[in-house]
């Protein structure tokens, strides 16, 4: 059994080492483009706009560790959703739980919801694997590919620091109110949102 | 009468040292990994920084030259993403490992991307003082991080190169599934 998985896995690599490629004349090329299309396309997504401050925002209640793993965990998570958007992979129901991420975060950060942090984290893990499978999905043939994805990654992490930044007020006691209505506001576009998919 | 090639990737005008360091500025793709190692090494320690710094420009020279021997290698393009994904994630994950598999990992990329970059200078007659400029550049680049990383003292530097680490994973996996697409 193992032998035959260790043969399946060497037949993978070789086949992958010896496939041949695309054609790639002038790399390089395109690479301020594909960063700036790349670095705009999270941006211009409400339902992920929100959501990704949301995480921050969540963190920053939650306190350490929460408040630095996850912007460190989430980018991995959502790039492997990208993954398997970019492969073509079938992932049902994507929409909904797009707008079921804003729905719950911003219901989490309302209510000060305090679960385990593996919870917390598996959590927020389903969602990034949503968001980067719906963007993976819709990337654009014909960017640099390298440029693209750096931009898509940082323009997401520092969503995740404007929500971290928002949160900081969390440590006031006037601040409380303010996050949690920040929560509370994207918990209503969650919603709205929602509303979309499912009608 | 046929005339000598004279291929060059980047041409400066200073000459070939110049043009491997410029070549090898204009490669984000070589770059980052380079930056996810130094950030790994530092973040592990004094002895794995020096075993990169070290080892890294030597592979690098090393198998540039194999590179010039051989040529390009027709590899799928998608194998560029696993330097950024592997050294990332290790960076990212703060992972603990000996100092000699800190220097195994610089020999591997060393040896990857000194080939790449050797390959591509197959066909310059001047192709080894353009291979030395870059592994200088890479000496520099990966001797800056690594130490750059050693001196964070704060809780919150370290967190953010590791946030670097995990974005430049982040962008190898998702480099990944668009070369396999």
């Amino acid at each position: 059994m193992r032998r035959s998985a260790l043969r399946g896995m060497g037949l993978f690599a070789t086949a992958f080492l010896l496939s041949a490629g695309v054609a790639e004349a002038h790399v390089g090329t395109g690479g301020a483009s594909g960063f700036a299309t790349g670095f705009i396309h999270p941006i211009t997504g409400l339902d992920h706009v929100v959501a990704m401050i949301a995480v921050g925002l969540w963190g920053a209640q939650l306190g350490k560790p929460a408040i630095w793993m996850l912007p460190i965990t989430f980018p991995l998570v959502m790039a492997f959703g990208g993954f398997l958007g970019l492969l073509g992979v079938s992932m049902p129901g994507v929409e909904i739980g797009i707008a079921l991420s804003g729905v719950l975060l911003g219901a989490a950060v309302l209510t000060e919801t305090r679960p385990p942090l593996f919870a917390a984290a598996i959590l927020v893990g389903i969602f990034a694997i949503f968001h980067g499978y719906a963007h993976g999905a819709e990337l654009p043939l014909g960017e640099n590919a390298l440029f693209f994805s750096l931009g898509f990654v940082i323009a997401t992490g520092l969503l995740h620091a404007v929500g971290i930044v928002i949160g900081l007020l969390y440590q006031w006691p006037w601040g409380k109110n303010t996050v949690r209505a920040a929560g509370g506001a994207i918990g209503a576009v969650g919603a709205v949102f929602l509303w979309n998919a499912l009608a | 009468m046929p005339v000598d090639a004279s291929a060059h990737l980047v041409n400066t005008g200073l000459g070939p040292i110049y043009d491997g360091i410029v070549h090898f500025a204009m490669s984000p793709e070589a770059i980052l990994p380079i930056v996810a190692l130094g950030i790994f090494a530092g973040l592990r320690g004094l002895n794995h920084a020096r075993a990169s710094v070290l080892i890294l420009p030597v592979a690098w020279v090393a198998f540039g030259l194999v590179g010039m021997l051989f040529g390009p290698l027709a590899l799928n393009p998608a194998i560029e993403s696993l330097p950024l994904l592997i050294l990332g994630a290790l960076a990212a994950a703060d992972i603990r490992m000996p100092a000699w598999g800190t220097g195994s990992l610089a020999l591997l990329l060393g040896a990857f991307e000194g080939y790449n970059f050797g390959s591509a200078y197959s066909a310059a007659r001047d192709g080894f003082p353009a291979l030395t400029g870059s592994a200088g550049l890479v000496f520099v680049l990966i001797a800056f991080v690594s130490a750059a990383v050693l001196k964070a003292k704060w809780d919150w530097t370290r967190i953010a190169v590791r946030v670097v680490g995990s974005w430049t994973a982040a962008s190898g996996m998702l480099l990944l599934g668009w070369g396999l697409r």
